[in-house]
């Protein structure tokens, strides 16, 4: 009897063990969402060189401060004519590469070079506090490995705008993943920018086409410069 | 010339549909994401019910959807498309479009179940073996890719499985490949009319090369000075 009494538990727990490894295998996932967005106005690039204008006029309407692009090119050119229409198109004497243009509009940062990019924390805490930054990558002019070429020369590049994050926590029975993603302003296509979320190890340097791609810099923590 | 994209193609596709399985399963880190080991669909499929949670209220607009119980019904529109690069270097020594060096890129198109035209974009990589969903969104991009694949593919009775994607990224320029018997052509997304570039009129590649090689090397000068 005592014999019998045992085999049955045996059995029972066997069977509460099968049942308990198949409900972990077959669980429905569970997701868990933290977020910021910030309502950062989306502007296209008005031509295909001007990103860094089109960015700083996105976080500078943001912060609410008025912009044109051709403005920007005007100064950053030392020019009068780049607000003709004529002139506002790719191929112009005005349409060419430059830097973010906060410091003219009044508007002081905190810079970071570096090849990662911002760490995560720093991300969710912008996002928390509302804040809005411009980031750039660039193309370089070797083949070096990319972890060496942070210094190298730019031969090119793009600026796009930051404005918040989405983490998502996945859970799976014991399995958990975790998806950090970046929330951007992308001012290209011209004439259109578009906006996007960017997986965080890659939005520093979105991998486009065979050349070396290495996240160059990020304009943050922007603000009104006192006496201005 | 042929020969390198087409051989290119059934290498992405193989790589796209599966056959990086295997592979994938070998090594194993000890962290790695719920996409390891699975072929680029099923991370595309996968990822679909991630970005279902993930897009809220604040931006389903932004992402191209008008009512958020659209999320309820995500799907892949359309077979996706394999994305190849178009260098200077490349036109110089007379090659088509290759292999990125380093990565393998599939865009996939996002959208209700049922509808013909995306409203937004997801783009894969494969590093390290495994598939990464590296972007999503792109609304207005995955909407004119789509509408130019559909419409070229209807209008000469083409699958849309013959289209796949050019990125010219020193000219920062996107198109949509494909063959027209051994003439590689490209269609434009956008006008770049100094470039002799109309926005969905296709051009043969050995045609705007020379063009888009001009283009390429003299650019201005750098899109972007960090100080």
């Amino acid at each position: 009897m005592k014999h019998k009494k045992s085999k049955i538990t045996l059995m029972l727990l066997i069977a509460v063990a099968l049942v308990a490894a198949t409900t972990v295998e077959n669980a429905n996932p569970t997701y868990s969402l933290e977020e910021a967005v910030i309502p950062v106005p989306i502007y296209g690039q008005q031509t295909n060189m001007w990103c860094w204008a089109a960015s700083s006029q996105m976080v500078l309407a943001y912060m609410g401060d008025t912009v044109q692009q051709c403005e920007e090119a005007n100064w950053h050119l030392n020019r009068k004519d780049c607000c003709d229409p004529n002139e506002i198109k790719n191929g112009s004497p005005c349409a060419k590469g430059g830097s973010p243009t906060f410091q003219h509009y009044g508007y002081d940062y905190s810079l970071l070079r570096s090849c990662e990019g911002l760490p995560w924390d720093t991300i969710v805490n912008l996002g928390n506090t509302n804040s809005a930054w411009a980031y750039a990558w660039a193309h370089v002019n070797t083949s070096q490995p990319k972890d060496t070429l942070c210094n190298q020369p730019v031969s090119g590049g793009h600026v796009m705008v930051g404005r918040g994050y989405k983490q998502l926590v996945v859970t799976t029975g014991a399995t958990i993943d975790t998806l950090k993603y970046v929330v951007i302003n992308n001012p290209m296509p011209v004439n259109e920018g578009t906006y996007a979320y960017y997986l965080y190890e890659y939005y520093g340097s979105f991998p486009y086409g065979t050349k070396p791609n290495v996240h160059a810099a990020d304009y943050y923590n922007i603000y009104k410069a006192p006496n201005n | 010339m042929k020969i390198t994209i087409k051989y290119s193609i059934i290498l992405c596709t193989m790589l796209a549909l599966g056959c990086t399985e295997e592979v994938a399963n070998e090594t194993q880190p000890e962290e790695t994401p719920l996409t390891t080991g699975l072929s680029s669909d099923s991370t595309a499929e996968l990822a679909l019910s991630y970005f279902a949670h993930m897009i809220t209220a604040t931006d389903y607009e932004l992402m191209g959807f008008q009512r958020m119980s659209q999320l309820d019904s995500l799907a892949l529109i359309g077979p996706p498309m394999v994305s190849f690069a178009l260098t200077s270097k490349g036109i110089a020594n007379n090659n088509a479009p290759t292999l990125t060096q380093d990565t393998v890129q599939v865009v996939y198109q996002v959208g209700v179940e049922g509808d013909t035209i995306p409203n937004c974009q997801m783009e894969l990589i494969y590093a390290e073996n495994t598939w990464y969903v590296v972007s999503l969104g792109n609304a207005g991009e995955a909407s004119a890719i789509a509408t130019a694949r559909l419409r070229h593919a209807q209008k000469h009775q083409r699958p849309a499985s013959d289209y796949f994607l050019v990125d010219a990224p020193e000219m920062y320029t996107r198109f949509i490949g494909y063959y027209n018997e051994d003439e590689l052509m490209l269609i434009p997304l956008q006008d770049q009319p100094q470039y002799g570039l109309a926005k969905t009129v296709p051009v043969a590649y050995s045609n705007i090369a020379p063009t888009l090689l001009d283009a390429m090397t003299n650019m201005p000068e750098a899109l972007v000075k960090v100080p």
